[in-house]
């Protein structure tokens, strides 16, 4: 018995020791992949069962959607890259790629991305890609931020806004938004 | 030898070989002063980038990652730029980055801290970022930048038991900041209020941008036309413009233990004269002084500190002699009666003070690592261009060796403006005479920002006069000008990739390199509007000396033909 009680003690500072040291205060706000997966993620789902989408059919007029990329209005430096990824991540979930099959909407290659690859390519085929896109709606994004700081503080609260918008009628047929927060410790100039 | 006479030298060694690694604790970075007085950035850049710092580890990797960037930027090449900074701005986002060194830097020296430079330092590297990420055309981004330089001169109170407030002190409250969307600060930086409402003008926020236009002249009234100019938003062009060289950071006092910058260039208010196509001058003014940034905005949190230790230690040396004075006394006194192993005791005792005393004045010194490429001054040109290939006219009243002329400025074609950086020449007197490219306003080379210079086409590599990227359109140029005429585009590609040219940043690992005309295998361009640009192709350079045997084999077959080229 006391040997088990014995062996439960150890664990237990095994797993603290474990907390805590996972558990070191972060030194950077900035935002993470991770937090861009999550809320890709919850966006798509958001997305797959809005009143827009919900009751659509495989015979719906067909949604052709163009994405542009995420614009940064946080006080944080998101690469070109990164933005582009943002929308990615959405188009490639799986709720959303579930909506080519059942609900009959496609996304296709951004516009500007379109003509990086013409601008780039000698080859006379890359001319007329994508003559056939004729998207017929768009979606964005835009992320923002507030700071708050002290000497040895920093806390950032991001928050994104998603709009897809009707190209013919400008009508806004979903929007969501997502916020998280990130803190950090230790001094600013240090 | 007596051992306690042994042991006294032994300690006495040790302490003399720590205080000598203090001292010399120093990382050695790759000194470029005599390329900086002569204003050869190029070289500059060239010997950081070869001898630089890899290991992102090492407490002087940000402060060679900066230096580089600057000199990448002051280069035009926006795009290896970024990625140098990208890393930068990684570091000065990472709070706390020496906490784990805290103990080392007080009871050391602070050499051994990660750089982070001071918070002018910090603020202007940020700027630097914000000045390649408009370049690059990531109004966005830099906008993000600009705020962030904003934010490392906010008076940060040290008492963290206060009530937090956003960066810079303007009244926090979240929903008044999330309605605005952004916050201005009362550092005073005239020029972080004036990038920052430059990208916010870009991204058509042009409340925010008057607020920064707002701050930037009550910060600086004499600022007052240029925010007029921006605010009229008729501008197509914008040229950073800096000269001079930053200030040094030196130790002073006892032990060099107080903290000083001395400047290198005089600081002054002459105006930068700028003539588009040798029209009228226009006169701008400094918008910013970085000798007085320097003063200003400096985080000399371990003073009080430093002079306890130095004091500490010039006191145990002298207590140190104190004792061995004593020591001789009570021998005179005692004579034969004096113990000697009490005299053993009070050697060891002074050796162990002088060795104590020795670590601590050697480590009361300040850290002197600071960013020598700085430049002393900004200006800040809105320019609107109106004829393809204007060239426009820098120069500072008074001082005619910083004269530059920069040819081939046309305006965009996507209606979106340009940022460009651009460093003046800075060696030399008010009389000195500036280097011939850096006034030709020619420009000698076909190349795929400008285009094709007047008369027959030849690539460079082959005898000729022209830089651009082999593509079908410049084959046919060189087959119209009767060279060429039985060689196709692989065959020509394949010369190129013989010789080991590379076209693209990407496929140099982010960075490119020194550029052919200059010896190099690079055919990257920097931007037009920069003094990169102008010293490339502004002048002209020895001919092409091939490398590989396929090459020289193709020379000598077509010799009769190419000669006509020379």
């Amino acid at each position: 018995m006391n040997a088990c009680r014995f062996r439960a003690d150890w664990v237990a500072a095994a797993a603290a020791c474990f907390v805590v040291l996972s558990c070191t205060p972060q030194r950077t706000t900035r935002m993470t992949a991770d937090d861009l997966d999550v809320m890709s993620q919850a966006l798509a789902n958001s997305l797959a069962a809005s009143e827009a989408v919900v009751n659509r059919t495989p015979d719906s007029p067909l949604w052709v959607i163009t994405i542009n990329k995420v614009q940064n209005l946080s006080s944080d430096v998101m690469t070109e890259s990164e933005q582009w990824s943002v929308m990615a991540r959405i188009r490639s979930s799986l709720p959303i790629q579930e909506l080519w099959r059942q609900k009959n909407i496609r996304f296709v290659i951004p516009a500007q991305r379109l003509h990086a690859l013409q601008n780039s390519s000698q080859s006379p085929s890359t001319a007329t890609a994508g003559s056939r896109r004729q998207p017929t709606h768009e979606m964005s994004a835009t992320f923002r931020s507030v700071t708050r700081a002290q000497a040895r503080k920093r806390t950032d609260l991001y928050y994104c806004e998603f709009h897809l918008v009707g190209l013919n009628t400008s009508e806004r047929v979903w929007s969501d938004k997502f916020e998280y927060k990130r803190a950090a410790a230790g001094h600013v100039w240090d | 030898m007596r051992r306690s006479k042994r042991s006294s030298l032994f300690v006495v060694a040790i302490g003399l070989a720590f205080s000598g690694l203090l001292l010399g604790c120093q990382p050695k970075m790759v000194d470029v002063t005599p390329q900086l007085t002569q204003s050869d950035f190029v070289q500059a850049r060239e010997l950081i980038h070869q001898k630089r710092i890899k290991n992102p580890q090492d407490e002087a990797y940000m402060l060679e990652q900066m230096r580089l960037g600057i000199l990448t930027l002051a280069h035009g090449d926006a795009q290896s730029a970024q990625t140098v900074f990208s890393g930068v701005y990684e570091q000065i986002r990472t709070q706390g980055l020496n906490r784990d060194k805290a103990f080392e830097a007080v009871v050391l020296n602070e050499d051994l801290k990660f750089w982070k430079g001071e918070p002018f330092e910090q603020a202007l590297a940020l700027v630097y970022y914000t000045l390649d990420l408009a370049a690059l055309g990531q109004w966005d981004n830099a906008r993000a930048a600009a705020d962030n330089a904003l934010f490392q001169l906010g008076d940060f109170d040290e008492d963290d038991s206060q009530s937090p407030e956003t960066a810079g002190g303007a009244p926090p409250t979240a929903a008044s900041d999330q309605q605005a969307g952004y916050a201005t600060d009362t550092s005073g930086f005239t020029l972080g209020y004036l990038l920052k409402g430059l990208a916010s003008q870009q991204l058509r926020r042009d409340n925010e941008a008057n607020d920064f236009f707002n701050a930037a002249v009550e910060s600086d009234p004499s600022l007052r036309p240029i925010c007029d100019s921006l605010r009229r938003n008729k501008y197509n062009h914008v040229l950073i413009v800096s000269y001079g060289l930053g200030p040094k950071k030196v130790g002073r006092g006892a032990d060099q233990s107080e903290l000083a910058f001395e400047s290198r260039t005089a600081s002054g208010d002459q105006p930068l004269m700028v003539r588009l196509d040798q029209r009228r001058n226009t006169a701008f003014p400094v918008v910013c002084d970085i000798n007085q940034m320097a003063q200003e905005h400096n985080w000399n949190n371990l003073q009080g500190l430093r002079r306890d230790k130095s004091a500490l230690g010039t006191g145990l040396l002298a207590g140190s002699a104190a004792v061995l004075a004593h020591d001789q006394q009570s021998k005179k006194k005692r004579g034969k009666k004096h113990d000697k192993s009490d005299s053993d005791e009070a050697k060891i005792v002074a050796a162990s003070m002088a060795v104590v005393g020795m670590i601590l004045k050697a480590g009361a010194h300040i850290d002197t690592r600071y960013c020598d490429v700085l430049p002393q001054r900004v200006y800040l040109v809105p320019i609107n261009i109106t004829n393809k290939r204007t060239t426009v006219e820098l120069a500072i009243a008074g001082k005619a060796h910083s004269r530059l002329v920069l040819a081939g400025l046309s305006p965009p074609t996507d209606g979106r403006p340009r940022l460009r950086y651009v460093r003046l020449m800075h060696a030399g007197d008010a009389a000195s005479r500036p280097a011939g490219w850096a006034t030709s306003g020619r420009i000698y080379y076909s190349n795929d920002i400008t285009g094709p210079i007047d008369g027959p086409h030849l690539p460079y590599i082959l005898g000729g006069q022209c830089v651009r990227r082999p593509s079908h359109e410049t084959l046919r140029s060189y087959q119209q000008s009767g060279y060429l005429q039985d060689v196709s585009l692989t065959e020509l590609e394949q010369l190129y990739r013989a010789e080991g040219i590379l076209f693209d940043t990407q496929d140099q690992n982010g960075f490119a390199g020194k550029h052919v005309l200059e010896g190099g295998r690079s055919f990257v361009l920097p931007d037009a509007g920069t003094s990169g640009f102008a010293r490339l192709l502004g002048q002209e350079h020895p001919p092409y000396a091939p490398q590989s045997q396929a090459l020289k084999d193709f020379l000598a077959k077509h010799a009769q033909q190419l000669s006509l080229a020379r």
